[in-house]
């Protein structure tokens, strides 16, 4: 897997435009490339023959542009990097979302890894502990505006909310287990299923902080066979999407 | 407790996890003295025996396996009701020492109801070989009871076990005490505290006060049924309110965190080596290929193949060995009886007893073979590999991936097919199989369409015809099974959450044992209901008698010579089965039948494939020309090929043979079922078969 900070941030920038291109039109032409980062098309080229270099994008000197995997990997990863940025910032921080969003612009490059994972568990545990911080950070907000201009809370809705995971989702921090592949494996954050479903799985032992790995899946696609506690256990995908994990990398 | 021989009676319970070899260890302990039956109310298998020791002779109970004591699956509450109801003095809890973490959750749990625990650690052989060394003394010091290692399939260690068992029976308890710790204990002991008041309750204090945080809707249940309990149940959601806001998750999470938790730190400590690197194990190794992306499916087709080759094949000299034994007992009684005399206890010995309990006999090698596969299956863990392969498909039905084998039976004979729903767990799946198996065409089937098909079809539409008729049983079968799902066995689809144990190599005395019980099961139902219905089904056939003497005073030069073949006809003609037949015609017309048919049906009851033989006695063809081509002669003389389908169809989806009520009767406990099977099966045969004679008509 390729590091972020291992392109130029230029370039990174584009892997991000292109993927946001197809995301959202379903397909990278060069001209709209060069619109949305505010180049022209000449300039775009030489950038895109180094990105197919590197094995991120296939490019013909015409036409379309597609991902590789490892191209879509690395965009995917970048742009969560910069909306949790984002989001700590505004909800944690209280910076408005202008600055935030100018600032996550830069710290998606430039920030270590390191600093990136203790944010992260920095964010986690202000979200999932359950000493109250939670509505202490509120208060802090609060005054930090009364100390301002005096405003009400720019932000009225809690920051942390119920879809919080979902959010994590995106940023990449979590992941159901039906979305790993085999081989794969990652540690249990929380099991989102229906009580009877949800007390057979504590008793087979899927419980916080166990970390399950992906065997293989079936034939035919269902059910999956996974391993935890020295053991194997099979879970249909309908069961295994209730199961978050935190991915190990 | 005395018996009637003086011997001190100990009455012992095993409790462990499915594939922990409890039953091995079970029929180590108490060798062929067994005896299987049913939990009261329910179809769970419960099997009991007993050995003696000294100067006492101990009870055994095989509690279902089961993984926790909660009360969401069938076999959980039964073992649940079984310790607290018949309080056995001591438990012997079967642990497979190669997995002892979760093996091992089920141990906290047995010891917080406060049970005499001896445990027995199964597998230590496997243990040894992957050079792990376990520390047993520390093992039963930390939990408080006696441990006894064991190796159940090579019998080894069972003579400790025994005297074990009555160590702790003599100790009468157990030195354990399950603490909650933290914020959890003190809400336990706030539960506890309330609970203190109600006197009759089943459980330790602390048990029920944990199942409570839990929401055990069994445990709610009793406890709400209380008066003033209302205190309590403030308590309990006070709670589980402080506890969830604390920790962020339910309580139950909690609750099964701290005994995982203290499970895991226990297996840390009483682990003294274990080998470093986490080697692929074989089991590994052998799952690679048989769930194999392109080749698990071709491996499983190829595995039932071999089974079924293997039960028809080597089943056929055996069955073979039956019919000749059976037509050497019907000459003996022939001749035991001076000809003409003793007419009807003869007819009925050989007709009634042996054409109808020996047709389902003859079917007892093949059963035994069939078994022998199946539990080589069951017992290397491949089934669980094969329910692995096929859920998807079952699962879109409404079915379990432990739905396929039983349906894949069904095509051979629908009463094995029962008896191996067995492997279901939930409920409500093992009865929609059940319902929908008689749609797989059996055997005994088979013969009728072999009959019929060359009848009315040229050579070229053979194949298409009876390919169409196996077809339309099976997408019957889809549609039944959905619909049932959705009226009369509804609700949710058992949740997919199961176990794929290790491979392991079956000892041949449970496969033997598991294979006589199965077809001893077969051998008693013949025995009883099947014997019963054939005499009853032979009265419908033989009375009232019809006068001999036109034998002797022939009315007119025509029927001067009346051969035994009128007289059979004329017999069947007058019987109360042809009565019925000619009272139900209209209700056959439709169809295309007339009472012919009908009759020749209810004789096909004892069994499907009589169908052709009732057939050629209601068109008087003697035994000596039943030649198959002379009854298709008859039936294109007489019939369409409309007709010639219809009747197949019917043969297909209606009236399940009595064997298989008879199995259905033993699986689902109740005659009501039975019923509606019978009834909504023979209905769906009237729907679909006038649907088609009448459509067919008008093509």
């Amino acid at each position: 897997m390729m590091k972020i900070g291992a392109l130029s941030e230029s370039l990174e920038d584009y892997l991000e435009i292109i993927y946001q291109l197809i995301q959202e039109t379903k397909e990278a032409r060069i001209k709209d490339i060069a619109d949305r980062k505010n180049v022209s098309m000449s300039s775009v080229i030489p950038a895109l023959r180094r990105l197919s270099k590197e094995n991120l994008v296939n490019y013909k000197t015409r036409g379309i542009v597609t991902l590789t995997s490892q191209g879509q990997n690395l965009a995917a990863r970048l742009l969560g990097r910069h909306e949790f940025v984002k989001y700590f910032l505004m909800s944690l921080l209280d910076v408005p979302e202008e600055i935030a969003e100018r600032d996550a612009c830069l710290f998606e490059h430039y920030m270590s890894p390191e600093t990136f994972r203790k944010m992260v568990m920095f964010f986690e545990f202000v979200d999932t502990c359950g000493m109250n911080i939670r509505s202490h950070f509120e208060d802090y907000i609060a005054n930090l505006d009364k100390q301002g201009d005096g405003e009400i809370c720019p932000a009225p809705e809690c920051p942390f909310k119920n879809d919080s995971f979902r959010r994590r989702q995106r940023w990449g921090m979590v992941k159901t287990l039906s979305s790993l592949s085999p081989g794969e494996s990652g540690r249990v954050a929380r099991v989102q299923a229906d009580t009877a479903i949800r007390q057979r799985l504590i008793d087979m032992g899927v419980l916080p902080n166990v970390v399950i790995t992906v065997e293989r899946m079936a034939p035919l696609g269902d059910p999956i066979e996974i391993k935890l506690r020295g053991y194997h256990l099979s879970l249909r995908k309908e069961e295994a999407d209730a199961i978050i994990l935190y991915p190990s990398t | 407790m005395q018996n009637n021989s003086g011997l001190e009676t100990v009455r012992v319970a095993m409790a462990g996890n499915p594939n922990s070899g409890k039953s091995s260890i079970f029929n180590a302990l108490t060798g062929s003295r067994q005896h299987i039956g049913n939990y009261p109310g329910v179809t769970v298998e419960k099997k009991e025996g007993m050995f003696r020791e000294g100067e006492r002779s101990v009870h055994v109970v095989d509690l279902p396996g089961i993984y926790s004591l909660t009360s969401y699956s069938q076999e959980e509450v039964i073992a649940r009701q079984h310790i607290v109801e018949s309080k056995p003095a001591v438990v012997v809890n079967v642990i497979d020492a190669s997995n002892l973490e979760r093996n091992l959750y089920l141990t906290l749990q047995l010891l917080e109801m406060g049970l005499n625990v001896v445990i027995a650690l199964n597998m230590m052989d496997e243990v040894e070989k992957r050079g792990i060394e376990l520390d047993v003394d520390m093992l039963s010091r930390r939990l408080g009871c006696y441990v006894a290692e064991v190796v159940g399939h090579k019998n080894i260690g069972i003579d400790n076990l025994k005297k074990t068992i009555l160590k702790a029976f003599d100790r009468g308890g157990t030195e354990t005490e399950v603490i909650y710790r933290a914020e959890l204990g003190r809400e336990v002991e706030k539960i506890v505290k309330e609970l203190k008041q109600f006197k009759d309750i089943p459980y330790p204090e602390q048990f029920a006060a944990i199942k409570l945080l839990e929401n055990d809707t069994e445990v709610v249940a009793r406890l709400k049924r209380q008066e003033d309990s209302e205190a309590l149940f403030n308590q309990i959601s006070s709670s589980i309110h402080r506890l969830e806001n604390l920790y962020g998750y339910p309580p139950e999470v909690l609750i099964g965190d701290r005994r995982y938790g203290y499970v895991s730190g226990l297996v840390k400590e009483i682990t003294i080596r274990a080998p470093a690197i986490d080697r692929i194990t074989l089991t590994e190794r052998i799952d690679t290929l048989v769930t194999h992306r392109y080749l698990g499916i071709p491996l499983f087709l190829l595995t039932m193949y071999l089974i079924f080759w293997m039960t028809f094949t080597l089943g056929h000299p055996p069955m073979r060995w039956i019919e000749k034994g059976l037509s050497l007992l019907t000459q003996k009684i022939d001749s035991f009886w001076p000809s003409g005399a003793s007419l009807m206890l003869k007819s009925l010995i050989n007709d009634g007893i042996i054409g109808g309990v020996g047709g389902v006999i003859i079917f007892l090698p093949n059963i035994l073979f069939l078994f022998l596969g199946i539990s080589f299956l069951e017992d290397t863990g491949y089934m669980a590999r094969i329910a692995f392969i096929m859920d998807k498909i079952m699962h879109k039905i409404g079915l379990h991936g432990r739905s396929f084998i039983p349906l894949l039976i069904g095509f051979g004979c629908t009463v094995p097919a029962i008896l191996a729903t067995r492997t279901i767990r939930s409920e409500k799946t093992r009865f929609t199989t059940i319902f929908i198996l008689p749609l797989m065409s059996c055997g005994a089937r088979l013969t009728i369409y072999l009959m019929v098909i060359p009848a009315f079809f040229p050579r070229s539409w053979q194949a298409p015809v009876l390919w169409s008729i196996y077809l339309i049983g099976i997408l019957l079968a889809l549609l039944l099974a959905k619909l049932l799902r959705k009226s009369l066995f509804r609700g949710e689809a058992e949740p997919f959450v199961m176990e794929l144990p290790p491979y392991r190599m079956p000892s041949m005395k449970a496969i033997v044992l598991h294979m006589w019980d199965k077809s001893w099961q077969y051998i008693k139902k013949a025995g009883t209901i099947i014997l019963a219905v054939s005499i009853l089904i032979w009265i419908l056939l033989t009375f009232p008698r019809v006068e001999t003497k036109l034998q002797v005073n022939p009315p007119s030069g025509q029927q001067a010579q009346l051969s035994e073949e009128s007289i059979r006809q004329k017999q069947l003609m007058e019987s109360y089965a042809g009565r019925i037949g000619r009272i139900i015609e209209p209700a056959l017309k439709p169809m295309g039948f007339d009472w012919k048919i009908g009759t020749s049906f209810i004789g096909a009851f004892a069994a499907k494939e009589l169908f052709v033989a009732q057939m050629s006695i209601v068109y008087s063809i003697g035994d000596s020309e039943t030649s198959p081509e002379t009854l298709r002669e008859v039936l294109r003389k007489n019939y369409s090929p409309l007709t010639g389908f219809c009747i197949m169809i019917f043969a297909l989806i209606g009236t399940p043979c009595v064997a298989t009520l008879a199995v259905t009767k033993k699986e689902m406990g109740s005659w009501k079922w039975v019923a509606i099977q019978w009834a909504g099966l023979t209905g769906m045969a009237w729907v679909v078969t006038t649907a088609i004679y009448q459509l067919g008509r008008l093509l």
